[in-house]
């Protein structure tokens, strides 16, 4: 036989049911736009119903509803796929970004680009070749020529910032992961404990998703929830790895040793993210150990931003090599032996301009690259270090040009370019030096003749300037140590009176050789240059000596081309990347987001509910009073 | 499906944000008027757009040239007009001094003359084109006659003074013209002047003239009307040259201009924004995103919410 008051008791757990439920409300509501929030449901569930016992019947009646659990709806499934996209849409966002500031910097197709330059470098030649003997001419090729540099040194320092500021925020970046690291590893200590007290941390499983959702914007990752069973109680053993270079995972966070310690570090931390000292590879350590090598395991690239950094990073190196490829092309081959240590890319030795570099050594040249090998060069920093005093002969540039009018041959030419390689018209080809012991007492050879020079600054050196025999117009900055020519270090060496601008010489007054004043042919020749074939370093070619044939024009414009179709590719990964996070982020608010509606509609039920509850009572309360009356 | 709030201002968000990055590259399309602004916009076409501003400046530059070369060459033609002019009137002279009637004194004044007809083909020797001279091949700093000589009688000159003797330099200033084309925009003196020792050298058979009048030397003078001609005779030749010189610096002026044209047409067809496209398009994303907005004003705000009265 129940009693008198149950109907209370009843219509009492149906207002703190209804109480719940217009709570759960309120929190989808007020969490509504709360970043990793799952909405909330109220599980309602029966009370256990008792026997009337009268008479034998057996009847039930129940006792009103209770809250079972509040759920949290969502979705692993739907949370790793959008971990896993938007990792990739961070990364194809950083390349953008970095062929965006590429595309700014090389400032192509404008009026103020290196293309312009050249083609105004070309043209101030042409110019003299006409009108050799006036310093206006003279003076706007060494203007000119000076234009060309200043555009290549900025272009390749502004590469160089970029390449800087992407190293800086690579290693933000790692910084941001280890501090998400060690507050998703809090975190899931703390889920544990209250798990195992019986309790159910919604708000500390929200949190831990929207860190989990952070990490994925810098990396990816795998994330493993495993229920155990202890005495009784479950709780989610949480594990997080990354992976190697080797496609090995390694374990970042240890779910099998939860920390209930509150200690600092948590045990379950086990590892972290460094920069290796010596390659600058993003490297797995052990949790405490902020510094690595390239013995460390590296982190394998599969998207989020530091995987975007590292190839950017790679791909402005390979913008800086094509400048210094076309620095290097544009003036010429030429030994060099350095007065200072100088430090080149380490990622960029196999690459051109450094593989056509070779060393002179007791035993012959060798290869930059091998060499470094041979020697052991330690790597620091993603650099290795030349030492001074070491002769490095650089090979770009080397180029066949016949000649517009004839070359007065002199003492200098004779003993310094021997070796060069000839061509008379109608005679086969020779050594300088073999034509002169075939024809002995030729003061000059003839127009027509092809010669196989080095460079730009080889042919100047044949020719004549007012002062004498002509200079190198281009050197690598005189501040430095004697490096090879590059992008960041090339400058115009001479002045307008030092410039060659024809091939023929004369005396003047004071017995000195001039040029003739009126000979315009060497002029004309480079002014004519823009067509000029010469052999580049295949980019793609990874440690041969494959060359592709082109003018230096075509060079850039091919790199241009290059840069227009990553770019382009980058374009379309972001927006293939941004509309896929949509769908996915689309598909979770289906399922976890809050709806205003169902949210109200609820209220409206709970809201009716608790007064029909209210109700109830007053009906028992009138009844009670009654019965009290009646007495 | 079940829809939130949340999907809602997402998507009308994404599409927003996709309606101004079209709205932006359509944008700078039109105030750019160009259709490739950066290397992703077509990275073949980019390479062309490279290729053909070079050539166009490379053009420019031949045209630039080719214009140079024709005036220069034409000052160099009427230089040249002068010294036959100067040449022809010593022959009139001549002719005069072989008149057997002429007396001395007339021979004198006839003689006074062609000294200063001398001294004036010494000046036209070394005439210069901006400061450059223009009969002395490629040497153009130098003068390629004695320049005391022209302030002399001719008896007076001898050895290194005397024009006749003088070798000039045999080489040539060149314009290019583009397409491996050049031009020589010089002629050596001896060229036009006769070589030095030659029978038609200019500045020997007027000093012979000058000799042979003031000795009063009928036979001589008559004797070196042959040598005039003759002169006259080289002059025209290489006049006829410079002449056909300055016609191929026209032809190569026109042809210049033509593929400059041609070329400009190829960077425009590459380059220019097609503007009726342009617009129209633009037209269009701005209608859709105009709309998006609007729908997006009345649907986000709207919920349950909004129906239901405080209290009720």
């Amino acid at each position: 036989m129940p009693s008198t008051f149950l109907g209370l008791q009843t219509a009492l757990r149906g207002l703190e049911v209804s109480q719940a439920g217009v709570d759960t409300v309120s929190h989808n509501v007020d969490n509504a736009n709360t970043p990793g929030y799952a909405r909330e449901v109220l599980d309602i569930g029966e009370m256990p119903s008792l026997p009337l016992g009268q008479d034998g019947n057996t009847s039930m009646v129940g006792q009103g509803a209770q809250v079972m659990q509040i759920q949290r709806i969502q979705s692993d499934f739907l949370n790793t796929q959008y971990r896993a996209q938007n990792a990739a849409l961070y990364q194809a966002n950083v390349v953008q970004s970095t062929l965006n500031q590429v595309s700014g910097i090389l400032d192509e197709p404008s009026s103020s680009g290196i293309s312009a330059a050249l083609s105004q470098f070309y043209q101030a030649w042409d110019a003299l070749g006409s009108n050799p003997s006036d310093l206006s001419s003279r003076t706007s090729v060494i203007d000119a020529a000076q234009t060309l540099a200043q555009v290549l040194n900025q272009t390749s320092n502004q590469l160089s910032q970029l390449q800087s500021n992407l190293q800086n925020s690579l290693q933000t970046a790692v910084s941001q992961v280890n501090s998400l690291l060690e507050q998703i590893a809090n975190v899931s200590n703390q889920i544990v404990k209250s798990q195992q007290m019986g309790e159910q941390p919604n708000d500390l499983l929200d949190k831990r998703d929207a860190l989990l959702n952070q990490l994925s914007q810098y990396t990816s990752f795998q994330a493993t929830d495993t229920p155990v069973t202890e005495g009784g109680v479950t709780y989610d053993q949480f594990s997080l790895s990354f992976t190697d270079a080797n496609g090995n995972p390694v374990t970042m966070i240890d779910g099998t040793k939860t920390d209930f310690s509150n200690a600092n570090p948590p045990s379950n931390l086990v590892g972290q993210l460094a920069i290796a000292s010596d390659t600058g590879a993003v490297s797995i350590v052990p949790w405490g150990s902020n510094s690595a090598t390239s013995a460390d395991p590296a982190l394998s690239g599969q998207g989020g931003e530091i995987q975007g950094y590292l190839d950017s990073i790679a791909d402005v190196q390979t913008y800086q090599n094509d400048l210094d490829v076309f620095a290097e092309s544009l003036a010429g081959g030429g030994t060099y032996t350095l007065s200072s240590p100088w430090t080149i890319p380490a990622s960029a030795v196999n690459s051109p301009p450094y593989r056509s570099m070779y060393v002179q050594t007791l035993s012959g040249q060798v290869r930059l690259d091998q060499w470094i090998q041979s020697q052991k060069l330690p790597e620091s920093g993603g650099t290795y270090t030349i030492p001074s005093g070491t002769t490095i002969q650089t090979t770009l540039g080397a180029m066949t040009v016949t000649l517009l009018g004839p070359l007065d041959l002199t003492a200098n030419t004779v003993s310094q370019y021997g070796n060069m390689l000839i061509q008379v018209p109608d005679q086969a080809q020779m050594t300088l030096s073999e034509y002169l012991s075939k024809n002995p007492g030729a003061t000059s050879l003839p127009a027509g003749t092809a010669l196989q020079v080095s460079g730009l600054n080889q042919l100047l050196t044949l020719g004549f300037s007012e002062n004498g025999q002509g200079q190198q117009l281009f050197t690598s900055s005189l501040t430095s140590g004697g490096e090879p020519i590059t992008a960041a270090n090339i400058t115009v060496n001479i002045g307008p009176a030092d410039l060659a601008a024809g091939t023929t010489s004369t005396t003047d007054s004071s017995g000195n050789t001039v040029a003739v004043s009126g000979d315009g042919s060497l002029a004309t020749l480079i002014g004519n240059m823009a067509n000029q074939q010469m052999q580049f370093p295949n980019p793609l070619g990874s440690s041969s000596n494959e060359t592709l044939t082109g003018s230096l024009s075509n060079y850039w414009t091919a790199a241009i081309g290059q840069l227009g179709l990553q770019s382009q590719q980058a374009n379309n990964n972001v927006n293939v990347q941004t509309s896929l996070v949509q769908q996915i982020s689309n598909q979770q608010q289906s399922v976890s987001g809050v709806s205003m509606d169902e949210e109200m509609t609820n209220l409206i039920s709970y809201q009716q509910a608790y007064n029909a509850s209210a109700e109830v009572i007053s009906a028992i309360n009138a009844m009670l009073t009654q019965l009290m009356q009646n007495v | 499906m079940r829809i939130t709030q949340g999907m809602l201002s997402n998507q009308v968000l994404y599409d927003i944000e996709n309606n101004l990055q079209q709205l932006s590259k359509l944008e700078t399309e039109a105030s750019t008027g160009k259709r490739i602004n950066e290397p992703a916009d077509d990275p073949i076409g980019v390479q062309n757009v490279m290729i053909y501003q070079m050539e166009t400046n490379f053009d420019q530059e031949y045209h630039q040239n080719a214009t140079n070369a024709q005036s220069q060459l034409n000052f160099l033609s009427s230089v040249m007009t002068e010294a036959q002019n100067v040449v022809s009137r010593a022959r009139d002279l001549a002719v005069e001094g072989a008149n057997a009637t002429e007396t001395p004194s007339d021979m004198q004044a006839l003689a006074s003359e062609v000294g200063q007809l001398y001294d004036q083909l010494v000046t036209i020797g070394n005439s210069q084109y901006n400061g450059q001279y223009i009969f002395n091949g490629a040497n153009t700093a130098a003068a390629p006659y004695p320049t005391q000589a022209a302030n002399m009688s001719p008896d007076a000159v001898s050895g290194s003074l005397d024009p006749a003797q003088r070798v000039t330099n045999s080489g040539q200033v060149y314009m290019d013209l583009g397409d491996g084309v050049t031009l020589p925009i010089t002629v050596s003196g001896n060229q036009f002047f006769g070589n030095q020792g030659a029978t038609n050298n200019a500045f020997s058979v007027l000093s012979q003239l000058y000799d042979a009048l003031n000795s009063g030397d009928h036979t001589q003078v008559d004797n070196l009307l042959n040598s005039l001609d003759s002169v006259i005779e080289n002059m025209n030749t290489v006049q006829a040259n410079v002449g056909s010189l300055i016609n191929r610096a026209q032809m190569m002026q026109t042809r210049m201009t033509d593929l400059s044209n041609s070329v400009t047409q190829q960077l425009s067809n590459v380059d220019d924004a097609d503007m009726a496209q342009v617009l129209t398009n633009l037209n269009s994303i701005s209608a859709v995103e105009q709309a998006s907005l609007e729908v997006g004003a009345q649907a986000l705000p709207m919920s349950l919410v909004n129906f239901l009265k405080p209290g009720a």
